[in-house]
């Protein structure tokens, strides 16, 4: 698996930008909060997903979750973001 | 070119495709790596025409290898059918309907294999076409000769061995296609859906065909071994009832309850390994004096005529008994009174049909010799070897029917007389026939017989007598399918290559299974049935993994950003929370939606676009405990609906269920601070409109300022057209600015509807300063009362709740918010400025 890191920039296969905004592990799964970037790589936060990161035939890939899940990682991510706030504001 | 050749060249490309396509695979393997060291934009500059050449190469690669793929299973298929094909011509046609019906089986293959060849190259068709087919020459072969066409009883000249040989092969084959399955299921990202479904669907296909046969093998295997052991049990049997003869009566019962064994599992077992079977078991052993087996199946009607030219229930060929000479005809003569003699135990209605065969051959053999001057062979029980005389001499007639003590003596009787008549003094036999007429030996012969049947018929047997007919009739291998029936379900398993076996046999075994056969049959519906079951599972499975694989993308590179993300993470912090908020509410779409950006919409026109779905907001409870104003005493109330009067303190709007706690503070239910009271200092800003508080229905002026536009020093002003709970309010109107004070309204926790509501506000909310209390209406009949007004075109508004600073949300009465939601709102994920009722309202979506 290709060896991603909080705030990389990955490319799909799609050619499509996401910068990793936030990560997190649950269940032996891997999930990031991704934003698309621009060429200038500007993130769209109104853009975000949620994606399960996996490794799938020797190849990193990312998949859509589904809404239920999507649902509860969001707020897993939102506290994780706030967590982060705390700590920076600290 | 031969068609082995052409074969091995394409095995042999499709090998080096698959060579090439690792090959090319990894080189895009390295582009990757280089994408992800260099950065997108430098790759593209770089290396993207190469990255598309090597794909495009890659891809047609693959198209080649798909396209050899489904030659060699078209070949495959060919094969199978040619095969099937040269099978059906080896069937033996009997009737003009199993003419017409192989012949139709045989178009149908014959299409089938056409198909197949189309999808051939031109080179291999052609090789196919030159290696002449086997079943032309059968065919051609068959129609010179007809004699030699092959019956479907001898083309089963497979040996038990055989059968277990085929189990095994059986086995080996539905595992390795079973590993086919799981080599596909690791290269279905790499093979589009169609593909990989119709590989798959293939591939189960012959599973369950490979596993129909197993099942079949298995079976046939098993009732064979049944036989044997039972008929071991038999033999042994019989040796002590020799030895012993007291005990006769009870190993009688046993030998009895063996047959019956014998007779269900024979019918699985091929007719010609259970003939060798019993022919083996029988030289194995001595013939003894009460062996009623063993002289049975060798007296058997179906023994005997094996040597002969015909068999008991065909057609008499009168043909060839004119072509045989006096002394065969009298030798057959003998054998087939002999059989008709054996024939007097027999009562049950399948056996007439044969037996009148035999009975017309003998007629028609007895006419001849007549006609040839030749004398009648003399029946009698003098011809029989010394054991069979000792057998014949202390059982009298019926001695291998010693159990059935109650037999039909008429019957006996009549057949006695026939045998008697017809083996009466050949001299005088054949002088009367020849010297008056030969018809009237016929009809003497024909009466008897008749009288013989109609007894047959009128008797019924006892129990004992049925058990012992029933082995009788197994031990002389009475058919109890059809020919015509046989025939068919050999055609099908001719054609299995195309239906499934699993199938046909279903559809056998019915026909010939008994008590212990129907075990075996549920056992493979079930098995059939489980597998169907769990084909659909796995198809399903299949499904859902395609489905949501698709949406899988592969991250091609990884690179450090040049710029700080983090940064901007957090410049657009509130961006990021609010689109969490709305995952969290209710998905990505609405997320997306709701965060697009619609400056200058105002209140008026969203809440105008407010639908009239029957859809509430179902958070009019607070967790799970809801405020009961019911229960309040109207003192209690009075004072709640007039602070200024008020000494109830707010600290009694707890909850009923629970007892006043101050970790209750912040949880929007209930004020149980007395500096919460709406009269404490920390209220300053809010006490000047809860002293203009109206008790009346207030509706709100159409020149209310926008929503959006609404700015936190403008609440102080807000002293105006209060907005309730359970007050009704203009559907135009702006709810936003007036809802602090609604808590302290009569009945506000009981709103009242009548026909004219249009619109309600259901609950609101008050920041206290230290968090945000929420009131919510309450009413046993409110969802029926808001129901009926939304039927009558009304509208329900929540007004969420109200922080100063921030934000302030209103919604329609389809709003359906989570509590997670609300919470976000209130712990100040939610900007004003993110959101316009527009949207608010798209929530509900």
């Amino acid at each position: 698996m290709k060896k991603i890191e909080l705030y990389d920039i990955i490319t799909l296969e799609d050619n499509t930008e996401y910068a990793v905004l936030k990560m997190l592990q649950e269940e032996n799964k891997k999930y990031c909060l991704l934003a698309p970037v621009d060429e200038e790589e500007e993130p769209d936060m109104e853009a975000i997903k949620i994606v399960e990161l996996k490794e799938e035939n020797n190849k990193t890939v990312v998949e859509e979750i589904d809404e239920e899940l999507n649902k509860k990682l969001a707020k897993k991510f939102l506290n994780l973001l706030r967590e982060g706030i705390e700590e920076n504001e600290e | 070119m031969e068609e082995k050749k052409i074969l091995e060249n394409y095995q042999e490309k499709l090998q080096e495709i698959e060579e090439n396509l690792k090959s090319i695979n990894h080189t895009l393997n390295e582009l990757e790596i280089e994408k992800g060291k260099v950065g997108k934009y430098e790759y593209d500059s770089k290396w993207k025409n190469e990255e598309s050449k090597a794909k495009n190469y890659r891809d047609s690669l693959q198209t080649q290898k798909e396209n050899l793929e489904h030659i060699l299973k078209a070949y495959d298929m060919v094969k199978t059918y040619k095969s099937s094909i040269e099978n059906l011509e080896k069937v033996k046609l009997s009737s003009p309907q199993e003419k017409s019906e192989l012949e139709n089986d045989r178009k149908r293959l014959q299409e089938l294999l056409e198909k197949n060849m189309i999808l051939l190259p031109q080179e291999l068709q052609e090789a196919i076409s030159k290696n002449t087919t086997n079943a032309q020459n059968i065919r051609e072969d068959i129609n010179k000769n007809p004699q030699n066409e092959l019956n479907l009883t001898e083309k089963s000249s497979k040996t038990i061995e055989d059968y277990q040989q085929e189990i095994l092969a059986n086995q080996t084959e539905l595992k390795h296609l079973e590993e086919e399955i799981q080599k596909l299921e690791l290269v279905k990202d790499t093979i589009s859906k169609e593909e990989y479904i119709k590989n798959l669907q293939s591939l189960k296909k012959y599973i369950r065909r490979e596993r129909g046969k197993l099942l079949r093998n298995t079976q046939i295997v098993n009732c064979y071994e049944i036989v044997l052991n039972d008929l071991e049990r038999i033999q042994e049997i019989d040796e002590t009832i020799a030895r012993d003869e007291q005990d006769s009566k009870e190993m009688e019962r046993d030998r009895i309850i063996l047959q019956t064994e014998i007779d269900k599992n024979k019918k699985i077992v091929p007719k010609n390994i259970i003939n060798n079977l019993i022919n083996q078991n029988l030289q194995s052993q001595v013939v003894k004096p009460n062996d009623n087996v063993t002289k049975k199946v060798n007296n058997s009607p179906s023994n005997n005529l094996k040597s002969n030219v015909s068999t008991p229930g065909k057609t008499i060929n009168f043909e060839n008994l004119n072509n045989l000479s006096t002394e065969e005809l009298q030798s057959r003569y003998s054998k087939l009174v002999e059989i008709l003699e054996k024939y007097k135990d027999v009562e049950d209605k399948k056996i007439p049909e044969n037996f009148s065969n035999i009975a017309n051959e003998t007629e028609s053999i007895a006419n001849l010799l007549v006609s040839r001057g030749a004398s009648l062979p003399l029946q009698d029980n003098h011809k029989e070897d010394d054991v069979s005389k000792d057998n014949s001499q202390t059982d009298s007639n019926s001695s291998f029917i010693k159990p059935l003590t109650s037999f039909n003596d008429e019957l006996n009787e009549a057949l006695n007389k026939t045998i008697a008549n017809l083996g009466k003094n050949n001299d005088n036999l054949a002088n009367t026939a020849q010297a008056t007429n030969d018809d009237d030996l016929v009809n003497q012969f024909r009466t008897i017989f008749q009288k013989n049947l109609q007894n047959a018929e009128n008797h019924q047997q006892e129990e004992k007598d049925k058990t012992h007919k029933e082995n009788l009739k197994s031990i002389l291998g009475v058919p109890t399918k059809q020919p015509q029936e046989t025939h068919k379900e050999n055609l099908k398993k001719i054609l299995n290559p195309d239906t499934s076996n699993q199938e046909s046999i279903e559809k056998q075994e019915p026909k010939i299974q008994t008590e212990e056969d129907q075990s075996l049959r549920k056992k493979s519906e079930n098995q059939s049935t489980t597998s169907n079951l769990e084909s659909s599972e796995k198809q399903t499975r299949e499904n859902k993994t395609k489905k949501e694989s698709k949406k899988a993308k592969e991250v091609t590179s990884v690179r450090k950003p040049k710029k700080n993300i983090f940064k901007r993470l957090i410049a657009k912090i509130s961006s990021v929370a609010v689109t969490l908020v709305l995952i969290c509410a209710g998905g990505t779409a609405i997320a997306k939606k709701i965060t697009t950006p619609k400056p200058d919409t105002t209140i008026e026109n969203n809440t105008n676009e407010l639908d009239n779905s029957s859809d509430i907001q179902t958070t009019y409870s607070n967790g799970n405990e809801i405020y009961h104003p019911e229960l309040l005493t109207d003192e209690e109330i009075q004072s709640l609906t007039n602070p200024e009067d008020s000494n109830v303190d707010l600290v009694d709007m707890q909850p009923i269920s629970e007892p006043l706690n101050e970790e209750n503070n912040n949880d929007g239910f209930l004020i149980n601070d007395s500096d919460n009271n709406v009269n404490s200092s920390e209220y300053e800003d809010t006490s000047s409109y809860i002293e203009n508080d109206s008790p009346n229905l207030t509706y709100l002026d159409d020149d209310a300022e926008s929503y959006t536009s609404y700015e936190a020093n403008e609440y102080n002003n807000l002293n105006e057209n209060s907005i309730r709970i359970g007050s009704e309010v203009t559907v135009n109107g702006n709810v936003h600015r007036n809802v602090f004070d609604a808590y302290f309204q009569e009945n506000a926790f009981t709103p009242t509807f009548n026909n004219d509501t249009k619109r309600i506000v259901l609950g609101v909310g008050i920041a206290n300063g230290q968090g945000i209390v929420r009131k919510y209406a309450y009413n046993e009949n409110a969802n029926q009362d808001i129901q009926q007004m939304i039927n009558n075109g009304g509208e329900v508004v929540t007004v969420l709740t109200a922080n100063k600073d921030k934000y302030l949300a209103s919604c329609g009465n389809n709003m359906q918010i989570t509590r997670e939601q609300l919470d976000a709102i209130e712990e100040g994920w939610y900007n004003i400025n993110d959101i316009n009722l527009e949207n608010v309202k798209g929530l509900s979506k």
